[in-house]
Order: structure tokens, then sequence, then C-alpha cells
């Protein structure tokens, strides 16, 4: 079984907009040597959309369909 | 491991060092979920996994002073590595200074980039294979000077070193910059 590693914090902007952490990232704050720069608590809808297209794998977002359930 | 050398024609190979330097203390590495080294023996996979309210501190350099040098040491059938990170952090800023000051008697994990790979100084393979802090960074050299002239250089150069049985492992995980629980 996985450790559970840092608390991870997404920002409210992005949990409005539908956005989950998923997998096991190393923490809220961290360089991805594909990704470059990220931070969940200051990450914008549009970076956190461009990083979905690019196959990010530790955020996920609900359709609008399952945000109105 | 001994492998054919190959190099690819037109693949980009240029010098120096580039990002910054990430360095950590030894002691903050949390390898109770052990490291795996890839098949070719060189990379690291996974995350280096940092204890809880620890992290990474990025470290500035002049670009263009930034260098990796790894050099064989030893004699005849008792051969091994000095891999060594050299930079230069400009001025003398108090909080800077206070680093190195921390830094002189220590044990260290530092990540350095260059224009291909991240290189993880301080982490170490076995003979088994296994990822161990057996042989962390430590401050090799400080040479700091405010310069004579105008036109001389106000800084510090730092040389960081660690010894290894192998070359520089190459680190492909994330670097973890949050000091969060």
């Amino acid at each position: 079984m996985m450790k559970p590693r840092k608390k991870i914090e997404l920002n409210k902007e992005l949990i409005e907009a539908g956005f989950k952490v998923k997998g096991n990232p190393v923490s809220s704050k961290f360089i991805s040597r594909k990704f470059g720069n990220i931070d969940f608590r200051t990450m914008k809808v549009k970076q956190a959309e461009s990083l979905i297209i690019r196959d990010f794998p530790y955020l996920s977002k609900s359709s609008k369909k399952e945000l109105k359930e | 491991m001994l492998n054919d050398v190959t190099w690819e024609t037109g693949k980009q190979n240029m010098g120096g060092l580039k990002d910054s330097i990430y360095v950590t203390e030894a002691d903050n590495i949390d390898l109770t979920t052990p490291l795996v080294i890839d098949s070719d023996g060189k990379t690291i996979t996974g995350d280096i996994v940092l204890k809880s309210a620890t992290k990474f501190k990025k470290m500035y350099f002049t670009k263009g002073t930034g260098k990796l040098d790894f050099n064989v040491v030893g004699e005849r059938d008792g051969k091994s590595f000095e891999n060594m990170a050299e930079y230069n952090v400009p001025g003398a800023e108090p909080a800077n200074l206070a680093t190195v000051d921390s830094m002189l008697n220590g044990a260290f994990v530092a990540i350095v980039k260059d224009g291909t790979n991240f290189y993880v100084l301080g982490l170490s393979k076995d003979e088994e294979g296994n990822v161990t802090i057996d042989f962390p960074v430590y401050t090799e050299s400080v040479t700091g000077s405010t310069g004579a002239a105008a036109a001389d250089k106000r800084g510090m150069t730092i040389v960081l070193k660690s010894e290894a049985p192998h070359s520089p492992l190459i680190y492909t995980g994330d670097i973890d910059l949050d000091d969060a629980a």
C-alpha cells in the first residue's frame, strides 16, 4: 500500500470549477520536469485546463453534469 | 552494466547548468518507500519524498557559472567518483550568507539540472541496486569576495561535493518545494 504523502491543498477557484487532485503528487507545490512549476494553491483555471490537455497525471475535472449532481 | 556507447547525430548537447540548484538536508529524505533505479542502471524512477514540514530549497545562481563535475579518484581496483556542483551566487545578501553558513557542516542532497537531465547528488546506488543516503553532499568550499575593482565579481563561488561509487544518478521525478505538513 502506498504511503500517504503531504496534505494536498487545491485552491477554492479550482474546486468550484470542478477540478480534483488525483494520484499521489509529492506535495502542493513542486517542480515537474515535464510540466514545470506546479502550485495547487495558486493555480488558475486556465493553467489547470492546459495541464489536463497535456496529460498532467495529478488533476481531473468533473463534467458540468457531474457538478450539478 | 557494459553497454554499446552510442550517440545520436543531431542530438542537442549544450553545456552548463540551468534553472536553479535544489538542496535539502539529508535527514529530510523519507526512504520508507524505497526509490527504484530504472533498468538503465542510472535513473531514479518515482519522486524523492520528503518528511513532513520539509522541502527542497531553491537556490539561484548566476547563469554561465554552474557546472557539475564528476571525476574518478582513487587507485586501481579502488576507484570511485567525486561528484561536484559548482556555482556562483551573486552579492552578499544576508539570507544567502546565512544559508552558506548553515551548510558548512552538514549533510545534504542536491539536485542540479543541465540542458537534458536533472542529476541528484547525495543519493547513491549500492551493489544490490538500492538507493541510499550513504554518501550525502557536503560543502567542499566557499570562496567569497566583494571584489576590489568596480568590474570585479562580488559574490560567492560554492562547491558541493559527494563521494560515490558511481557518477551522478539521473532524476526524473518531481522536486518538492512545499514545507507543509
